[in-house]
């Protein structure tokens, strides 16, 4: 049982459900989720953003069937000690992999916008052991760089007034211009920027009178959700359909617009800003999957820890170049989406064993 | 024979306590006849105050009629007094300025008064937390005043001092005070038992005890607040903390505390609010300044100089042109000199502390500009930042924002503004990592509180203060107030 001084208010339940959603994405799901719905993607992320509610309340109604439980424990319920143990330690790799990734996604805009030639291997040095330092404390730091991550960056909104001088609302008109299969399409790729909810599995025992928690929950997705329209309706007032086809990162570019009186090229300011983003993203995944393996292997928690962060180390540097950073998170984001349709099979799955043992009692 | 046994080893114990007590000079015994008996008197010259014995003791030995020491007792109009056989109290109360008469007739015993030299500063105005409004009081170095300072303000008895002494060798007088039934006994009992299990041999001033109890001894950050005004401790302790009183030390020691606290002068309680908050965010503001500003400097001009507007750029271009240094040697050279002037001007007395600033401040400073060395931009912006970190009104936090600065200037060269975020992101974990007698270091901000954001970066009226601050954990959460109905008596 977790002691109640390491535990958090539920309020930190919004914190850590936001944290986990907003990472690197942000500069460039614009471009990705207007395949299928053109200038109408914005009501994909709506729709996107509803559905990751459901999979939240399905989390809270697991989660309360078996209070105070985490993810391993709860694995171990209902498949029994191996299974349970096998699908547990897969989600703590996908966790890893996905810090991974949002890790190198971040180097690769570093290295794109900031420093062309810089050595990657020196750079991760630098950060490797700052993740060490947080995740290597209570839960509480965790949970205090996710609410400084989600608070701070919130400033980086007000940038997003400069483009609209710039743009013409013509731009995202007529609404509702596409049919509803390609507003469904364009929201499972939405879907994408949402990931990271089912860390709330792990975490879930951290949170004091975790039923209390899921309005808190609710609450983070909304804030996700809204941000996204709002970094979405900006995007597409500005730019045209066309021409956001073709950049990587949008966002980036509507910070570019943002002209202040000593100040030009505010990218570079929103870029080192994005480092209290990911911040939380990195934070939150290796924590929650060295905490599963914990839960697991039963081996100290700081041998696991530090196993990871350099996995998680030599994985950036492996990965090089657009194309392979490009296949390696469309992997990962695929077995994301996968693992979001896991939490309805579990739902089912936590039923059917409840009935099982009912019926063997 | 067994209770002459026993009388011999007493015997024999005495004489080596005097033995030992002779070794030092400055130990004075002497004998005087009275009547039959013979009176034995010593002490210790240094610990006593002469003309108390002069006065007090003497006259009534030589003068009156007693025939054993309990009736001499009765008649030295001394509180106090006391008689006894042990040997290591007569021991340690001699060194405690106590002197002892002995008479040859009574057997072992000796009688003991207390005539202690009690020298101390007079109590003068603070002047390290000065104020222009408000009380001028200041603390001294004997932790009697000091209790006494803050008594005569909490005349209430809930106001608990409990005294203990550390140091092997110091024995230094330790007070931890707090008001019972508002303070959270757990803080009571953790500086209590940590003072305890203190292990040292000396404590020559409270930063001892500082550094020695802090959770974590290795941060650059003071993780109990020290002050030197009995107002701010009196208001301290009415909230709900706890303070420590070592003697010989002006400054007093209150946790827990907030990092927010270390940027409230206590003068802001003696200003209007609207006042008193803007001064807050001002300092604030110059902290944040004083932290960023060259490592900003350093990051822009090393790597993203597209940053500055081509109008501003211009200034900047002109005014290191003459510069042969890379940003980052040109801001450590600059800010190297100003710590310089800083440790110069501290170390020396006060006169010649002031020339030196002039040195330093004009000629140095403009002849270095002069001399192409460094650009008046940065000449400029290294200066604001000296006079940021001046604005903290805790001494210790400006050390610290001093020494924060320089990992900063590193990190800014090798990685730019990503290095800048990556070195605040440190520092931010540090402190939400940082704990103050067990309570978070950070609050209000994580755990985020708002409730207690009324007195962090503002402060707002006292009467949206009806409560303590949360971080406190008082036991009486409410402040009571008396209704408008007070003693008009």
């Amino acid at each position: 049982m977790i002691k109640d001084k390491d535990q958090v208010p539920p309020l930190m339940a919004f914190f850590l459900i936001t944290g986990a959603q907003i990472g690197v994405g942000v500069l460039s799901f614009t471009s990705v989720i207007n395949k299928y719905a053109g200038h109408d993607a914005w009501i994909s992320i709506i729709v996107a953003g509803i559905i990751i509610h459901i999979l939240i309340w399905l989390m809270y109604k697991v989660l309360n069937k078996y209070n105070g439980k985490d993810f391993a424990a709860i694995h171990r319920e209902i498949y029994g000690k191996w299974i349970g143990a096998f699908i547990s330690i897969i989600i703590s790799f996908y966790l890893m992999f996905l810090a991974a990734v949002v890790l190198r996604s971040y180097m690769e805009i570093i290295q794109v916008w900031m420093f062309p030639d810089v050595k990657l291997w020196a750079l991760l040095l630098l950060i490797m052991p700052l993740i060490y330092y947080i995740i290597s404390g209570k839960f509480r730091i965790v949970v205090g760089v996710c609410f400084l991550g989600v608070v701070y960056p919130f400033t980086l909104m007000f940038a997003l007034i400069y483009p609209l001088k710039y743009s013409k609302i013509t731009n995202i008109l007529p609404v509702f211009d596409h049919s509803l299969m390609e507003i469904v399409q364009s929201s499972a790729l939405a879907m994408f920027s949402f990931l990271g909810i089912g860390a709330l599995m792990i975490y879930c025992p951290f949170i004091k009178e975790s039923s209390k928690s899921q309005k808190y929950a609710h609450f983070g997705n909304l804030y996700t959700t809204s941000i996204y329209v709002v970094v979405c309706f900006v995007s597409y007032i500005y730019y045209s359909q066309h021409e956001i086809k073709d950049i990587i990162w949008p966002t980036l570019g509507l910070w570019k617009i943002v002209e202040l009186p000593f100040l030009d090229r505010f990218e570079y300011i929103g870029i080192s800003t994005l480092f209290f983003v990911i911040l939380p993203n990195l934070a939150l995944y290796t924590w929650g999957s060295s905490r599963t393996l914990y839960r697991v292997l039963h081996i100290k928690q700081k041998w696991i820890s530090i196993t990871l962060l350099t996995v998680i180390y030599f994985i950036c540097i492996v990965i090089e170049g657009r194309e392979k950073i490009l296949l390696a998170s469309d992997f990962i984001t695929k077995i994301g989406v996968g693992l979001l349709f896991y939490i309805p099979i579990l739902f089912v799955m936590h039923f059917i064993s409840r009935k099982v043992k009912r019926n063997a009692s | 024979m067994k209770k002459k046994l026993t009388e011999k080893k007493i015997q024999r114990e005495f004489e080596k306590l005097f033995n030992d007590l002779k070794n030092s000079d400055d130990f004075i015994d002497y004998q005087i006849d009275h009547g039959t008996d013979k009176l034995s008197i010593g002490y210790f010259n240094s610990a006593i105050d002469n003309k108390k014995i002069e006065a007090f003791v003497l006259p009534y030995v030589q003068e009156f009629n007693y025939t054993d020491l309990e009736e001499l007792d009765n008649i030295i109009p001394i509180a106090n007094s006391f008689l006894t056989n042990d040997v290591s109290k007569i021991r340690r109360n001699l060194l405690e300025g106590f002197l002892f008469i002995h008479m040859e007739q009574s057997e072992q015993k000796y009688l003991l008064i207390p005539v202690p030299l009690m020298k101390t500063r007079q109590i003068t105005s603070p002047e390290v937390e000065f104020s222009v409004v408000g009380p001028k009081e200041a603390f001294v170095e004997s932790i009697d005043t000091n209790l006494n300072l803050v008594r005569k303000r909490l005349n209430i008895p809930e106001l608990t001092i409990k005294k203990m002494k550390v140091g092997t060798i110091t024995k230094t007088k330790v007070a931890v005070v707090s008001i019972k039934g508002i303070a959270d006994k757990n803080n009571v009992d953790t500086v209590v038992q940590r003072i305890q299990d203190m292990d040292m041999d000396q404590v020559i001033d409270s930063s001892y005890i500082q550094q020695k109890i802090a959770d974590n001894i290795n941060s650059p950050f003071p993780q109990l607040l020290d002050t030197e005004r009995p107002d701010r401790i009196a208001a301290i302790l009415a909230e709900g903390k706890v303070a420590i009183f070592v003697d010989n030390s002006p400054h007093v020691l209150i946790g827990p505390t907030t990092l927010v606290e270390f940027f409230s002068a206590f003068e802001d309680y003696f200003l209007n609010w609207t006042i008193a908050s803007a001064f807050r965010l001002i300092r604030v503001f110059a902290v944040f300044f004083s932290i960023l500003v060259t490592p900003l400097y350093v990051a822009i001009l090393t790597h993203h100089f597209e940053i500055i507007p081509k109008e501003l750029l211009g200034t900047l271009v002109s005014s290191r042109s003459q510069v042969p240094f890379p940003p980052i040697l040109e801001a450590i050279i600059l800010e190297l000199t100003i710590e310089l002037l800083r440790e110069a001007g501290a170390r020396l007395p006060t006169k010649v502390g002031q020339t030196i600033g002039i040195v330093g401040g004009i000629v140095i400073g403009t002849a270095s500009v002069e001399a192409g060395l460094t650009s008046n931009v940065l000449l400029i912006l290294v200066a604001l930042a000296a006079l940021g970190s001046f604005t903290t009104p805790v001494y210790q936090m400006g050390n610290t924002i001093r020494l924060i600065r320089f990992p900063m200037l590193l990190f800014a060269h090798v990685y730019g503004l990503l290095g800048v975020s990556i070195c605040i992101a440190y520092i931010m974990v540090h402190l939400l990592k940082l704990t103050s007698l067990g309570r978070p270091f950070f609050e209000p901000v994580f755990p985020y509180r708002p409730k207690d954001l009324k007195d962090a970066f503002i402060r707002l009226p006292f009467n949206l203060q009806d409560k303590r601050p949360f971080a406190v954990r008082s036991e009486k959460v409410l402040r009571e107030t008396s209704n408008g109905k007070n003693d008009t008596s």
